[in-house]
């Protein structure tokens, strides 16, 4: 059971960390565009920044409604391992 | 999710103060505008920290989901024990109690389940319920 354990966290741990870095390095990636946009113009830098936070706000909620969707599949799989674990163990 | 947006407001502060200190020192635009593009590609402190809030954010949210999720599936299990998360090896002081214990899952559950904030380790905690 540790061993499986282990394994769970190991998968947790790698689903945690992929997930952040990925929705960060999107909302850099479209800061990056914005940036290309104002074509050196710093004012207008900001003010797309600003106007676009709601909706940026908005697709990351998706983003993590998604990520939670993985977190819940992969804790439900955990889950059933150690049910089936304990049903092994009383059958013997 | 309300961290997300005000880790967004607080760039945005920082972005501003970081313009007008830039100005105060007589920077020209043209450099200052370069090095917010740079600091875009992550080499300076200002969007690292965005960064970092973001994955900070991410971390308790997929951590708790998964962690509530392994061990709502037990609640039909008569007698449950804290198991405690064996890729550490120092545990919390509520952990190593927890893990002297057999309960109930309504039980856990009113004491706080793994990785639900309720140890010192709070939700960064992934010992379970087996």
């Amino acid at each position: 059971m540790k061993e499986l354990h282990k394994e769970y966290i190991d998968e947790l741990n790698g689903l945690q960390d992929k997930e952040g870095k990925d929705i960060a390095e999107a909302f850099l990636s479209i800061f990056q565009s914005m940036a290309k946009a104002s074509k050196g113009n710093i004012k207008k830098m900001l003010a797309m920044i600003k106007l676009s936070r709601k909706k940026l706000i908005r697709d990351a909620v998706g983003l993590v409604k998604e990520s939670q969707g993985k977190a819940r599949e992969l804790g439900k799989e955990f889950g059933q391992v150690k049910l089936n674990a304990i049903e092994a163990n009383a059958s013997r | 999710m309300n961290q997300i947006d005000s880790a967004y407001g607080v760039l945005e502060t920082d972005m501003l103060a970081e313009i007008q200190r830039m100005r105060a020192l007589g920077i020209a635009e043209e450099e200052i505008f370069r090095r917010l593009e740079a600091s875009l590609r992550g080499s300076l402190d200002m969007f690292s920290k965005f960064k970092g809030a973001i994955e900070k954010e991410l971390d308790i949210v997929v951590g708790k989901t998964a962690q509530l999720e392994s061990n709502a599936v037990m609640s039909e299990v008569e007698k449950l024990k804290w198991q405690l998360d064996p890729t550490v090896e120092e545990h919390c002081p509520d952990c190593l109690r927890n893990s002297t214990m057999t309960k109930s899952f309504e039980e856990w559950a009113n004491l706080g389940l793994p990785g639900m904030g309720n140890t010192q380790c709070g939700s960064y905690c992934k010992c379970t319920l087996v």
